[in-house]
């Protein structure tokens, strides 16, 4: 019984250690949450700018802001690792955390109108996110 | 008249001067993770803490002792120089945050780089210190946090549902996510009641040197002052409540507060809510740091006060230096002043017994007090609220860990 | 005060203010006669940190940290007694605040600072 426990805690450790994290379907979920808030913030951002209703300051910084939080989202999902079923998924999420984030990056030179296909694609973006956390 | 318009003006710098960066963090989170739920912690945390200044002012005004006296009075050298540390700790790790606040409002405002930012804000929280009386501290910085009533007209102008905003205003348990909601609770009650206020409302009373004749105006300052202060609380969470829980968006980042103020008003709200967080959040840098000062003077006996120019207070004012510079160094390590400022109100929370307790016990000593010691509702009061600060103390890092910080 | 609870409480951890009305250090611990007699008065008040050292474990690691020497003021020197410890005396005529005009020389020179 013993030897059994340690073996268990020695497994449990080494993987742990070993630096191979496997997403879970929970995790995933959280992370296509991140992807519809920013996406969601960021459409009432580009709105307000395609209204002129933001100072350009604000809409670089902050912008830039909600545009690093989809990259990292990116990022993380680059590098995990995730089982068969949840691979389609993965992709996806990726996917539209890149889209999000160029976006972002892309409203602090878009003009009146560009901004406002900016809003609606990051609306749309955040409606596929929210409908992959559910 | 002229007494009327005297109090009149130190309520309002009371209503600016409420608001800190720990209430924009937290009201704004939880509105946008609860809705109008969690007004009730609101009105909880503004209780607590008119009772506790109307108390401080009250001992300082009739004593000429502030908080830290009590403290160590009452708590002796030990337990007293343990809270000392403890509170000094939670001071720097609030400094860092606000400069940090300060930094970000500005390149919100500016677009400038941060870290250049960052100097700019520490130098500046050093100069007023420095070179500013306390009372135009006081007003400027209060009345410049009153431009957060923009927040206010655009919850109005966002069209809330004022049947749920009313219900929040009740007591209850949410249904969903019950570890989450009470970590909101005690992160609210503890933004309100965060120790550094009484440290300064207390060591404030004496640098205006109040007498008894201006108890009237102490219990005007804190009552109507804090209340109405609560109030910009309200307007932060109506407004992420019914702009940001509805499209499930988590503001992280104090720009997410500026767009509150935008989408319902525009650009021009949008930069008159960032001044206003700039006053709000540099005021209570300035606050924080004094506070610091405050004390470790008050525990050691060292002179102190901003009365006593610099260099009438010598050791005061070098601990008010050292704690800037320290301040500087945290936020220079490039954490986010967001997560920071959490952390910092959360830990507070923990020792708040620590500070209040000691305030109750001197404001009924007869032999301080004499014939200003509590009545009977002060003594109420004070019971009941000491009784929720001392629960959220003990549920605090249990409910850290159990919500990681609030992430779910 | 013939209490020695009383005396803690009234005197212990008091703020000492001098007779120019400056804040001069606190009364870190109390000399005491005829404690064994039943009939304690206090004798003197000491203040500065080499006292911490009879202040529990924290005051004894404080003591260690800061080594400097403390001040006895005798009972007669005490002029009144309210929230705080008034002295008969100036700050320097008793050796206290010598802290603060170590510290006044670092700031002096600089502009604003009187």
């Amino acid at each position: 019984m013993a030897r059994l426990l340690v073996a268990m805690l020695l497994t449990c450790t080494v993987a742990a250690c070993g630096g191979t994290h496997e997403l879970t379907r929970s995790a995933l979920d959280h992370d296509f949450e991140a992807i519809q808030s920013a996406a969601a913030e960021g459409a009432l951002l580009s709105h307000d700018v395609s209204r002129g209703r933001t100072t350009s300051a604000f809409a670089r910084v902050h912008g830039g802001e909600l545009a690093a939080q989809a990259e990292a989202v990116s990022a993380r999902l680059e590098s995990a690792q995730s089982s068969a079923s949840l691979k389609d998924d993965v992709a996806l999420a990726r996917r539209l955390a890149t889209s999000v984030a160029r976006d972002l990056e892309r409203l602090d030179e878009a003009s009146e109108d560009e901004a406002g296909r900016i809003a609606r694609r990051l609306e749309e973006a955040a409606q596929t996110a929210d409908r992959e956390s559910a | 008249m002229n007494k009327v318009f005297a109090i009149a003006l130190g309520i309002l710098a009371a209503i600016g001067g409420f608001v800190d960066i720990g209430d924009i963090v937290f009201n704004f989170a939880a509105g946008a993770a609860f809705g109008y739920e969690l007004l009730w912690a609101v009105v909880v945390g503004v209780g607590a803490i008119i009772t506790y200044a109307e108390m401080c002012g009250r001992v300082a005004s009739v004593s000429g002792r502030a908080v830290f006296d009590a403290v160590r009075e009452r708590l002796g050298f030990s337990v007293g120089m343990v809270t000392l540390v403890a509170a000094q700790i939670v001071n720097l790790l609030m400094v860092a945050a606000e400069v940090g606040g300060v930094a970000l409002v500005l390149q919100l405002l500016s677009g400038l780089p941060y870290r250049a930012l960052l100097l700019v804000a520490v130098l500046g929280l050093g100069l007023v210190v420095w070179f500013m009386p306390f009372g135009w501290i006081e007003r400027v910085f209060g009345y410049g946090g009153l431009l957060l009533l923009v927040f206010a007209v655009g919850a109005i102008k966002l069209n809330p549902d004022w049947g749920e905003v009313g219900s929040g205003f009740v007591p209850h348990v949410a249904g969903t996510d019950t570890a989450l909601y009470f970590y909101f609770v005690v992160g609210l009650i503890g933004a309100a009641t965060v120790p550094y206020e009484v440290y300064f409302f207390s060591s404030g009373a004496v640098e205006e040197r109040w007498t008894p004749k201006d108890l009237g105006v102490n219990r005007a300052n804190a009552m109507i002052g804090f209340s109405l202060g609560g109030f910009l609380s309200f307007a932060l969470m109506i407004t992420a409540a019914a702009l940001y829980f509805p499209r499930g968006i988590d503001p992280s980042k104090l720009g997410s507060v500026g767009l509150g103020a935008e989408v319902p008003l525009g650009a021009a709200a949008l930069v008159i809510a960032l001044v206003g967080i700039l006053f709000a959040v540099g005021g209570a840098a300035i606050d924080t740091v004094l506070s610091g000062a405050y004390n470790v003077a008050q525990f050691f006996g060292w002179e102190w006060g901003k009365y006593r120019k610099p260099a009438g207070a010598p050791r005061f004012t070098f601990a008010w230096l050292v704690l800037v510079a320290l301040g500087f160094l945290v936020v220079l390590t490039g954490i986010d002043p967001i997560m920071l400022t959490e952390y910092a109100v959360i830990f507070s929370v923990v020792a708040l017994p620590t500070t209040y307790i000691p305030i109750l016990l001197v404001a009924n000593d007869r032999a301080y007090m004499g014939r200003y010691a509590n009545g009977r509702w002060a003594n109420v009061f004070g019971l009941v609220f000491l009784v929720v600060i001392c629960a959220v103390a003990v549920a605090a890092i249990p409910l850290m860990v159990v919500t990681n910080m609030g992430q779910g | 005060m013939s209490n020695p609870i009383d005396l803690a409480l009234g005197i212990l951890d008091h703020q000492l203010i001098d007779a120019d009305d400056r804040r001069c250090g606190k009364v870190d611990d109390l000399e005491l006669e005829g404690v064994s007699t039943g009939s304690p008065r206090v004798t003197a008040l000491l203040s500065g940190p080499s006292t911490w050292r009879g202040r529990g474990l924290v005051g004894r690691v404080a003591a260690a940290v800061v080594r400097r020497r403390s001040v006895r003021l005798s009972w007669e020197e005490v002029e009144g007694i309210d929230s705080a410890i008034r002295l008969r005396r100036r700050a320097a005529d008793y050796g206290l605040g010598r802290g603060d005009d170590r510290a006044r020389q670092w700031l002096r020179c600089l502009p604003g600072a009187e």
